[in-house]
């Protein structure tokens, strides 16, 4: 496994007396996982990826990434670890920062120690993959709308091709269409390429119909690790963590109780919730 | 307060027309909601009515008034507007000053301040954390201490522009609570800038923006009834009336009527 946590605890600072994360166990494989990472603020989300990528470093525990041990403080150089874990913080668009969207795009790569013309290659790659105009490439990407920077901002990380793609929050402050668009790449690359992708979300309904498995984070614990149909049929664990269903699953719920339809596995889209409606549900 | 545009238009530095040759009116004691994609316009509808921006041509009027240079300062004095970030609206140490600050500018009494601090961060439930430093709070909390700050100026109209874009679904929540409690008690001109459809439910009006232009307008039953052309603009309705939409209306009345029962409640 190329991430792999062992009794994993982080505290941001010695003076403070609790953990960010505490006893951590977890691993994921650089091949095809879909994972959501849910949680309310300050419950560890943004913390737990960070460690992820190497950016930070474990109070204690043992945590491996790709075959080397991260240290709590001194540590081989890690560039090539982040160049395997592609992380897209909360509004990445806020980091784009060259001349033209074409050289923010190859920075990254060219970082991680690609020449000019590989870089060069590697972004147009992505850029032709993610439906970016070719007419854009030289404007600067300050003149952007919101969701084409988000794009540019994401392809800046997938142009260093990395093995894991985690992404903070990645459809915050989209319109519907553009949430849609960027789940259906994210989708597209995790099929063609079987890249783990990883996504911190408060959207239940992306937890429901993108993810194959999902993590839920309370208080710097792991509270569950598994799927997100046995997530949303454990009433339970929702309520104690005081997590949402999606939208149609609650409506699904009120005509249960209403006594209008009748399930057994809670409908988590509306075509299951339209079957159960139409009687064609086979269980 | 009586909001009417005429035949605006509005560009930047570039050639084309941002805002195209618009015409509406919001009514005084009316909530609108105004709804697009990304890039529509909408924000500079904002500003424009708040007199930030001019219109190239066409004109605005303010409870009839047709707005100038002269007059705008003290027309904008009657409205208030909450952003879409939390953090980039504070300017106090403690959720007591940010509020009072916007009372200091006008000069207002200090019992009166204090009577306004009280009753506007009770309305809006934040009255416990008066003492609390903003940098401490979440999302939603942030947001509706600066609702405080402008209900406690007593403006006739406020503007939310896109201000749950940015928070969790708890915040959301919060906000969309706080703006259905304004509705009822506070019978102030409400205008809501969004493009989260679940944010028009409990508005008066709608308006719906694309590419600078008004697409549609209605109640809002009749805007999330209209998939075809949400889906146009890049929209989408809420997922419950696409239910409503799929199914069989004969064979599925009741449930089709709980549906809608639903969707205007939850």
């Amino acid at each position: 496994m190329e991430i792999n946590f062992q009794h994993v605890s982080f505290k941001y600072d010695n003076k403070q007396n609790y953990d960010t994360l505490n006893d951590i166990n977890l691993t994921i494989s650089s091949k095809d996982e879909f994972i959501t990472i849910v949680g309310h603020t300050g419950s560890g989300k943004s913390t737990l990826v960070q460690l992820m990528n190497a950016l930070i470093f474990p109070s204690s525990g043992n945590l491996t990434l790709f075959g080397q041990k991260i240290k709590p403080k001194r540590n081989k150089p890690l560039k090539k670890i982040r160049q395997k874990v592609g992380l897209v913080f909360q509004f990445p668009e806020y980091q784009l920062f060259e001349e033209t969207v074409l050289k923010d795009i190859m920075f990254g790569p060219q970082n991680f120690g690609m020449s000019i013309d590989e870089a060069k290659e590697s972004a147009l790659n992505i850029i032709k993959e993610l439906n970016i105009s070719e007419e854009i490439l030289e404007r600067p990407p300050f003149n952007l709308s919101g969701g084409q920077k988000r794009k540019v901002a994401i392809a800046g990380i997938l142009a260093s091709n990395p093995e894991i793609l985690i992404l903070d929050e990645p459809t915050v402050g989209l319109d519907p269409r553009g949430r849609k668009e960027l789940l259906t790449l994210l989708k597209k690359i995790h099929e063609e390429t079987h890249k783990t992708i990883i996504i911190i979300t408060h959207d239940m309904n992306v937890v429901a119909n993108y993810s194959k498995r999902t993590i839920v984070l309370n208080q710097g614990n792991i509270v569950f690790d598994g799927t997100p149909k046995d997530l949303f049929n454990n009433k339970d664990c929702l309520k104690e963590f005081n997590l949402d269903l999606p939208y149609i699953s609650k409506v699904a719920e009120s005509l249960k109780e209403k006594g209008m339809i009748n399930y057994q596995s809670i409908p988590l889209n509306i075509i299951e919730l339209y079957n159960y409606i139409n009687g064609d549900n086979h269980e | 307060m009586k909001i009417e545009f005429k035949n605006v238009s509005f560009k930047y530095q570039s050639d084309f027309d941002v805002i195209k040759d618009l015409s509406f009116v919001i009514n005084t004691g009316e909530m609108t909601s105004i709804i697009g994609p990304n890039g529509s316009g909408k924000s500079t509808i904002t500003k424009l009515i708040m007199g930030l921006l001019v219109p190239n041509s066409g004109s605005i009027y303010i409870n009839d008034v047709l707005v100038t240079e002269e007059n705008i300062l003290n027309i904008r004095k009657n409205m208030g507007i909450i952003f879409q970030n939390p953090d980039n609206q504070f300017v106090g140490v403690t959720v007591k000053d940010d509020i009072a600050f916007g009372l200091e500018n006008k000069c207002i009494e200090r019992n009166e301040m204090f009577e306004l601090i009280n009753k506007y961060s009770t309305l809006v439930r934040m009255n416990d954390f008066l003492d609390s430093n903003p940098e401490n709070l979440s999302g939603g909390q942030k947001q509706r201490v600066a609702i405080a700050g402008v209900l406690a100026m007593e403006t006739e109209t406020i503007i939310f522009d896109e201000a749950t874009s940015m928070l969790d679904p708890i915040g959301v929540e919060e906000i969309n609570k706080t703006l259905k409690m304004l509705k009822k008690e506070a019978s102030k001109t409400i205008i809501s800038i969004t493009h989260n459809i679940e944010e028009i439910l409990y508005s008066d009006n709608v308006l719906v923006i694309d590419d600078g232009q008004i697409v549609a307008q209605g109640k809002p039953i009749e805007i999330l009834s209209n998939i075809e052309l949400l889906n146009k603009v890049g929209l989408d309705t809420i997922e419950s009336v696409k239910l409503i939409n799929m199914l069989e209306e004969n064979n599925h009345k009741e449930i089709i009527e709980e549906l809608w029962k639903l969707t205007f409640n939850m």
